[in-house]
C-alpha cells in the first residue's frame, strides 16, 4: 500500500469510526425523546442517513483492498443524557464530531472524495442546525485551525 | 603655492586618463544597462496567480457581497419593519446572526489571501450588493431571496473545491456548510 493510499484509506476509516459512533449515538438520542414525537421521527432519519454514509464508507474501504474498521460494542457518550434536551444536545455533539471526521475526506486530493466529503460535511451541518436550532459559522473546524 | 589656474592648466593634463577610462567604462556600461532593460521586457509582466489565488478571491467578493446584504437588510428591518414588531424582531435576530457568520467567513478567508503590495480585493474598495439576481448597491432582498442566495453560494463553493490546497478546500467546505444552514434557519424566522 503506497503513502497517498494508505492517507486515503485512513481518513475513509475516520469517517467510518464517526459514523458507527453516530449511529449508536442516536440510538440512545431516540430513545430519550418522547414515543410518537416529530424529535423522535427525526432522530430516526437521522440514524438511517448515518447507517447509509456507514454502508457507502465501508464499500469505499473495501473497494480499495482494506477492511473497515468494525463498530465498538459501545461507546462513551459525553455526558448523561436522560432528558430530551440531553438528548438533542447528543445529536448535536454527535453531527458535529461527524463534520470534522468527514473534513478528513475533504483534504484529500482525490476529488470525488473531496466532494464527498464537502456534501457531507454539509450534511451533518444541517442535521445539527435542526436539533440546535441555530447556525455555526465553521462546522467540523477545529478552532485553533482558525486564524485571527 | 598653487593657483586656482595653475590647477586649471594642468588639471586636462593630470585627469586625462582617468576620464578617458571613465568614457570607456561608461561606454562598455552602456549595452549591459540597455540589455538589462531588456532583460525585464523580456520577463514581462508578472507571472498570472495561481488558480486557487483567483478562487480565493472571488470566493472573498461573494463573501464580501453578502456581508453588504445583511448589512442592508438589517437596516431595512430596522426601519421598514416586515409585518408585525414581534416578526421583525425575530427576523432582525436572524440576520444579525447570520451577518456575524458572514462576517467570520470573510475574515477567514482574508486571512488566507497574501496579496502583492498595491493590490486589493474587489471586494475591500467595491461595496456591491448582490442578491439571488445581481449586483447593485444596498439592495434589500425579501428573505426567501436571501434563503436562494445562501444556497447558491454553499453551492459555488463545494464546486471549486477540486483543485484548492487541502486546508483551504477544509475551510471552503466548512463555510459552504454554514451558508446551507443559514437556509433552514432563515426559513425558520420567516415562518414563526
Amino acid at each position: 500500500m503506497t503513502n497517498a493510499t494508505g492517507t486515503v484509506i485512513a481518513a475513509l476509516q475516520i469517517a467510518l469510526a464517526a459514523e458507527q459512533a453516530a449511529g449508536y449515538g442516536y440510538g440512545v438520542v431516540g430513545a430519550r425523546l418522547p414515543q410518537g414525537s416529530a424529535e423522535q421521527a427525526l432522530a430516526m432519519a437521522d440514524w438511517m442517513a448515518h447507517v447509509r454514509a456507514r454502508d457507502q464508507l465501508s464499500a469505499l474501504i473495501t473497494d480499495r483492498g482494506a477492511n473497515p474498521v468494525p463498530a465498538a460494542v459501545a461507546y462513551q457518550l459525553p455526558g448523561p443524557v436522560r432528558t430530551p434536551a440531553e438528548a438533542s444536545a447528543l445529536a448535536v455533539t454527535l453531527e458535529d464530531r461527524v463534520a470534522g471526521a468527514y473534513l478528513e475526506l475533504v483534504a484529500l486530493p482525490e476529488s470525488g472524495l473531496r466532494s464527498l466529503g464537502a456534501r457531507q460535511v454539509r450534511a451533518a451541518a444541517l442535521r445539527a442546525e435542526a436539533w440546535r436550532g441555530s447556525a455555526e459559522a465553521f462546522p467540523g473546524m477545529p478552532p485553533a485551525s482558525l486564524r485571527g | 603655492m598653487v593657483m586656482a589656474g595653475d590647477r586649471a592648466a594642468s588639471g586636462p593634463e593630470a585627469t586625462g586618463p582617468a576620464r578617458r577610462a571613465l568614457l570607456i567604462a561608461s561606454a562598455t556600461a552602456l549595452p549591459i544597462v540597455l540589455s538589462a532593460c531588456n532583460g525585464i521586457k523580456v520577463l514581462g509582466a508578472p507571472p498570472a496567480p495561481p488558480a486557487d489565488v483567483g478562487t480565493l478571491r472571488t470566493a472573498i467578493d461573494d463573501e464580501a457581497e453578502l456581508v453588504a446584504t445583511y448589512l442592508a437588510m438589517t437596516g431595512a428591518t430596522g426601519s421598514a419593519g416586515l409585518s408585525g414588531a414581534d416578526a421583525n424582531g425575530r427576523v432582525a435576530a436572524a440576520l444579525a446572526a447570520v451577518l456575524s457568520d458572514h462576517r467570520q467567513h470573510l475574515a477567514q478567508l482574508k486571512s488566507r489571501l497574501v496579496e502583492p503590495a498595491g493590490r486589493q480585493s474587489a471586494a475591500a474598495h467595491s461595496p456591491a450588493v448582490a442578491g439571488a439576481g445581481g449586483r447593485g448597491s444596498g439592495v434589500t432582498l425579501t428573505l426567501a431571496q436571501l434563503e436562494q442566495a445562501e444556497q447558491a453560494a454553499s453551492d459555488r463553493l463545494i464546486a471549486q473545491l477540486a483543485h484548492l490546497p487541502a486546508g483551504l478546500a477544509q475551510l471552503f467546505a466548512s463555510i459552504a456548510a454554514s451558508e446551507a444552514t443559514h437556509v433552514p434557519y432563515l426559513r425558520a424566522a420567516r415562518r414563526h
